[in-house]
């Protein structure tokens, strides 16, 4: 049984573009992001059936309303992967993520009483100067962590409703 | 030349260089309703950061700051505070709200509540609350470059003609720039205004007292209440501190224009990163405070602490360098206030009156509407500026309180499915009331706490409730094949 079956939507189309397809992932058949559409160029016709097409690199992501084609033989997405419904959903943090974020929120924030005061002064500074400059320098910290937290979520192919990163 | 003479020659000079980059990257684009508002959402890291950071640099942080160190003490801190930590929350909702912008073509902030909760009436809201709340940011501005041009004239120019001339340039820059301009003035303004703030930051405490550290020496010897909250105030304690800091971080994104700021970005990825490094960016916010608190010992006594900076600089450095600053300093004025000025202008045209008032509009006419609105909301600020009486501080975390009431119906919204139209929209009436009533009963801070903090408690406790009583289903964002008819685009333009 193939991956993936082809429907064809649209042919002889204008700006060297084929055909206008649509992709049906047959393994997750009733899943909501089960489906790709896009346009072919007329070489890869009939090989781009089969599995599940990429784009090529380069080829915008967003909804060209007359698509070109960048490769000879090319499949160009008509919008990105995307649910049946279209509709958004955002995709939330992880909790480490979080976690990561509310280090700053508790050393700058909640901690008020702990380190509002003049002495012990570092580099001449009063502490609690001196305690919210290091956190401008320790925030930046934390969060790349956080990114790099996110930023390994997203490498997986997850993002099922078609977003980017 | 006498020194007023020098001193204003250098401003007009800075400020021509930046209207004349403005205009510049303004150029050779055809400007239809998206270019001008989101810059055809193609920024970069770069541009996006200028855009951003240029919004942070305001006169808020350049005369503001170094004012409410003067004139209030430790409370000042509070500032470092929420703006790391507005970066910490940005980091979070910015890059899905760009995606939501993405998908749905959002160019302002009340479109986001459009695509969410499906009604033209809190879309109109959300976009009438943005611009009140723009006009006391805006009136900011204008009081500062008023501040400078009296300052460097030596009381030659009044504060109000100052006015007057400085806005009128703002506004026929954004006219002819859009966004794309604005963000390359940004460049400009932010590279002075670096120079400048660690030059003086560093130079005026060596100056008068032989280095930083000996300047908080001399400040905790000769007034040792000063660098501990409540500072010179009664009122701004410990829980005023941590309310506050909540509330402006939580608000940050919510102004309109920082909103909608972030839908110029490249990509969400962009968006995260930029939170990533923004907060080494205001590391010099610190040196203002220094400026501030030295003026505290060298010029006692003054009736309004915002000048401090400026009247430092003044009895400090030669007339040419005095120029120099204030230039930073007007263009710190000028191209937030443009952003600004944009904002509103566009969720006037888009969101409050083609839906509500004149549905039927093409984007053309929007365009030409926007741009009359620019005038009027120009003009109210100026108003208020001429008449009102508050410290720069006072102003925006007037502001604040406002647009911090948008925090819940916009992530509670972005993240969850089960927040609905009635509990947002209930929530958000409350929260601006509150707000409202607290501040003009003069009851800021309440029980040591921030009024638009509590306005904020009570709004999410609305949202909160109603929505959990009023919750039938799922109540997402709309389908994208279906979006509002308010928010597609009218004009006829073959597709290219």
């Amino acid at each position: 049984m193939p991956a993936c079956a082809k429907k064809v939507l649209e042919t002889a189309l204008p700006s060297g573009c084929f055909q206008r397809v649509e992709f049906l992932d047959l393994r997750r058949a009733g899943n909501t992001h089960s489906r790709r559409s896009g346009y072919l160029s007329a070489q890869c016709v009939n090989q781009a059936s089969g599995s599940f097409p990429t784009a090529p690199p380069g080829a915008s992501s967003d909804f060209p309303s007359r698509p070109t084609c960048l490769a000879k033989c090319c499949y160009t997405p008509a919008h990105m992967e995307h649910r049946d419904d279209q509709r958004f959903s955002a995709k939330r943090p992880s909790p480490a993520s979080i976690l990561l974020g509310l280090i700053p929120f508790a050393a700058t924030c909640f901690s008020v009483s702990l380190w509002d005061r003049v002495y012990p002064t570092v580099l001449g500074l009063p502490f609690n100067f001196f305690w919210l400059i290091l956190w401008l320098l320790l925030t930046p910290l934390c969060m790349w962590g956080a990114y790099r937290l996110e930023t390994h979520r997203a490498s997986q192919p997850h993002r099922k409703d078609g977003g980017t990163l | 030349m006498s020194s007023s003479v020098v001193a204003l020659t250098v401003i007009s000079a800075i400020v021509a260089a930046g209207a004349f980059v403005g205009f510049l990257g303004g150029s050779h684009r055809k400007m239809d309703l998206e270019q001008w508002i989101v810059g055809g959402r193609g920024f970069g890291l770069l541009l996006v950061w200028l855009l951003m950071a240029g919004e942070i640099y305001t006169t808020f942080t350049f005369l503001g700051a170094s004012g409410w160190a003067y004139s209030r003490g430790a409370p000042v801190l509070y500032i470092i505070g929420y703006t790391c930590l507005a970066y910490v929350v940005s980091f979070y909702i910015l890059p899905e709200l760009w995606e939501a912008a993405r998908r749905y073509r959002l160019q302002t902030q009340a479109d986001f509540f459009q695509v969410r909760y499906n009604s033209k009436y809190l879309t109109a809201f959300v976009a009438l609350v943005g611009m009140i709340c723009i006009i006391p940011y805006l009136q900011l501005q204008i009081t500062g470059l008023g501040i400078i041009v009296e300052v460097a004239s030596f009381g030659v120019i009044h504060r109000t003609p100052a006015m007057v001339i400085s806005f009128a340039m703002v506004a026929g820059f954004v006219f002819t720039s859009g966004i794309r301009g604005v963000a390359w003035v940004s460049a400009l303004k932010d590279l002075v205004l670096f120079f400048a703030a660690v030059f003086v930051g560093v130079a005026v405490p060596y100056i008068y007292f032989g280095g930083i550290g000996p300047m908080f020496a001399a400040v905790a010897r000769a007034q040792p209440g000063h660098l501990v909250m409540p500072g010179a105030t009664t009122n701004l304690g410990h829980a005023w501190y941590v309310s506050t800091v909540l509330l402006c971080a939580f608000g940050f994104y919510m102004w309109p224009h920082f909103f909608g700021a972030s839908f110029t970005a490249k990509s969400g990825d962009t968006l995260r990163r930029n939170a990533v490094v923004m907060p080494l960016y205001i590391i010099t916010m610190p040196l203002m405070f220094f400026v501030g608190l030295a003026a505290l010992l060298v010029l006692p006594g003054l009736a309004n602490g915002d000048l401090s900076l400026l009247m430092i600089v003044r009895k400090t450095f030669p007339s040419w360098f005095l120029g120099v600053i204030g230039g930073a300093g007007a263009l710190t004025a000028m191209v937030p206030a443009g952003i600004l000025i944009l904002t509103a202008a566009s969720l006037f045209a888009k969101n409050l009156c083609r839906p509500i008032l004149a549905p039927g509009m093409t984007d053309q006419q929007v365009g030409r509407l926007a741009k009359i609105t620019v005038l009027a909301i120009t003009c109210a600020a100026l108003g208020s500026a001429i008449f009102g009486s508050t410290t720069l501080v006072g102003l925006l975390l007037m502001g604040y309180a406002g647009v911090a009431q948008f925090f819940p119906g916009a992530v509670l919204g972005l993240y969850s499915k089960r927040v609905t139209i009635s509990g947002v929209f209930a929530g958000m009436v409350t929260g601006v009331l509150i707000a409202v009533l607290l501040m003009l009963g003069k009851h800021d801070p309440i029980m040591g706490l921030n009024a638009g903090f509590v306005a904020l408690c009570f709004n999410f406790a609305v949202t909160g409730l109603l929505s959990w009583v009023t919750y039938t289903g799922e109540s997402g964002f709309a389908s994208e094949s279906m979006s509002s008819p308010a928010l597609q685009s009218r004009d006829n333009r073959e597709p290219t």
